[in-house]
């Protein structure tokens, strides 16, 4: 099973996991609180609700007779409107939802609690609208590290219930969007966990995870994503073409120059290339390239100046986790991602589609590119599908000048 | 190369003081001084979450001058660590260092991926 579809189906089981609670599960569910929840999101973030719509679903409307609907619809706007200015993003909820915790790593020497592995949410729907709950700091709850002799004796108790917990987590509301990148699409509710507890079916506490700060929440003062100064594998935008090119050479050989071609951003005028497109595979050519094949692209304006770069390498196939955590934790949260067995993840301003590597996004002055190099040619032949991966950097504020 | 490396120490203590520790600035790497060290066993998937960081932080090919690491047009400056090796520091915390080892390099993020490192052959141009 590939990685994604290995999230995928834990999404589905979580989603699941929300109408098959057991009894325990629902009765403490009770006091859960899914609108002032999306309320806080919607008063933090800035994302706007259809008032209108949202009234429309509430059952004051739905109950009032066609006469009264016009009425109805308006106060409920109305009592919407007040609900959410009036929500307060210092309040903690709290949630629990059916988990499970994973078998052993002998490697890390860990266990990992299901939901707060990448890429895994809470589904909640409120005023009418599905909403996706992520924590930011799951990374830094997940891991129940222990050596293998407390771990054999863990797993022992874990298998006499089947590995199923009540995961029971206490959390406030901190804004918008997966900061991994890894749950994407609209309405993404992140938030930060403050304590979690683990309890067995009779509600016997099984392990109750240290709690840290995620860096997007400790970090009001860390940094924001700061396009000028932002490098990708080392290179830098607003170096001179001759800088470029004698780096280039030094590091991985000759270099090409010619024109930028025919759709080409204005005020793009060439092009400083070492191997080209040669990071590409081509289903069923003899010569593709092998992992560690590194490929540079740079965009040169009128005055010499590189203007964009693009950097690539070709990978054995490895967990795509591992480039999600590093780009993270070089470049901060994630402003944009669009998610699938590739993903595509983004920082920094939007620029002209003319200047980005993939125009179905995200638009950012940087992406990141995880990309599973396909060939159906060679399937037959068991061998794995490398990985290619593609940074790419634009001057932003140099685009901003130039654009159209 | 064992002397290459032990040659590269002696300028790196050298050199010390020369620029500030940790620093990094934006230059192109030397046309001739140093040597490129790039990251060794490319298809080695357990070696992938160190050259998956060392690509992404660009020590997957760079230029030993001393005590200069040069990472495509980045200039880090390094400081001798406990291991005897120069340790870098990189972006929002995180911070490698190049320990030598064998007849080579191992290149150590401090988050605990590590990945043997090889001159490169090529002759610079």
């Amino acid at each position: 099973m590939t990685a994604i579809l290995h999230r995928a189906a834990i999404v589905a089981s979580c989603a699941f996991g929300a109408v098959v609670l057991p009894s325990i599960a629902r009765a403490q569910n009770e006091g859960f609180d899914s609108t002032a929840v999306a309320a806080a999101y919607h008063k933090l973030s800035g994302d706007s609700l259809d008032l209108q719509a949202a009234a429309q679903q509430s059952p004051t409307v739905q109950r009032a007779t066609n006469f009264d609907k016009p009425d109805a619809i308006n106060a409920e706007v109305a009592r919407l409107r007040t609900l959410i200015a009036n929500a307060n993003p210092t309040r903690e909820f709290v949630i629990s939802v059916n988990d499970n915790i994973t078998e052993y790593d002998h490697d890390h020497g860990e266990f990992s609690i299901g939901l707060f592995q990448p890429g895994y949410f809470v589904p909640l729907e409120a005023f009418g609208e599905r909403y996706q709950l992520v924590f930011a700091n799951a990374d830094r709850v997940r891991a129940i590290s222990m050596d293998k002799e407390r771990a054999r004796a863990f797993d022992e108790k874990l298998r006499g219930f089947g590995r199923g917990v009540l995961n029971e987590i206490h959390f406030k509301v901190t804004g918008a969007g997966d900061p991994a990148g890894a749950v994407t699409g609209p309405r993404v509710i992140r938030a930060e966990v403050v304590s979690d507890r683990l309890l067995d079916r009779q509600g016997h506490v099984v392990f109750m995870p240290p709690v840290t700060a995620s860096p997007t929440l400790k970090n009001a003062e860390v940094a924001e994503f700061d396009a000028p100064k932002a490098d990708v594998a080392g290179f830098h935008v607003g170096v001179s073409a001759s800088d470029f090119t004698s780096t280039l050479e030094r590091l991985f050989g000759p270099v090409t120059k010619g024109p930028p071609g025919k759709n080409a951003f204005p005020g793009i005028a060439g092009m400083i290339s070492m191997n080209g497109d040669d990071c590409f595979s081509y289903p069923g050519r003899r010569d593709n390239p092998r992992p560690g094949k590194v490929c540079v692209t740079g965009y040169v304006d009128g005055s010499g100046t590189v203007r964009s770069i693009r950097v690539e390498r070709l990978f054995a196939p490895f967990e795509q986790e591992f480039f999600r955590k590093a780009l993270t934790q070089k470049y901060g949260p994630v402003a944009a991602a669009r998610d699938g067995s590739s993903f595509t993840l983004g920082w920094g301003p939007v620029v002209d589609s003319a200047l980005v590597y993939d125009r179905s996004g995200p638009r950012t002055a940087l992406t990141a590119h995880y990309l599973v190099q396909s060939d159906f040619m060679r399937e037959g032949l068991n061998e794995a599908e490398n990985v290619r991966l593609i940074l790419t950097l634009v001057d932003a504020a140099w685009a901003a000048k130039n654009a159209k | 190369m064992r002397r290459d490396w032990v040659f590269l120490l002696a300028i790196g203590a050298a050199a010390c003081g020369k620029h500030g520790d940790g620093e990094a600035s934006v230059e192109k790497a030397p046309s001739h001084a140093g040597d490129v060290w790039e990251v060794d066993k490319a298809s080695d998937r357990k070696a992938a979450p160190a050259t998956v960081l060392a690509f992404v932080n660009g020590l997957h090919a760079v230029v030993i001058d001393g005590s200069d690491v040069y990472a495509g047009t980045t200039r880090l400056s390094t400081t001798a660590d406990s291991s005897g090796g120069r340790a870098i520091a990189l972006s929002n915390g995180l911070a490698a260092s190049l320990v030598p080892g064998g007849d080579g390099i191992e290149l150590r993020f401090t988050s605990g991926e590590r990945v043997p490192m090889r001159k490169q052959a090529r002759k610079g141009k």
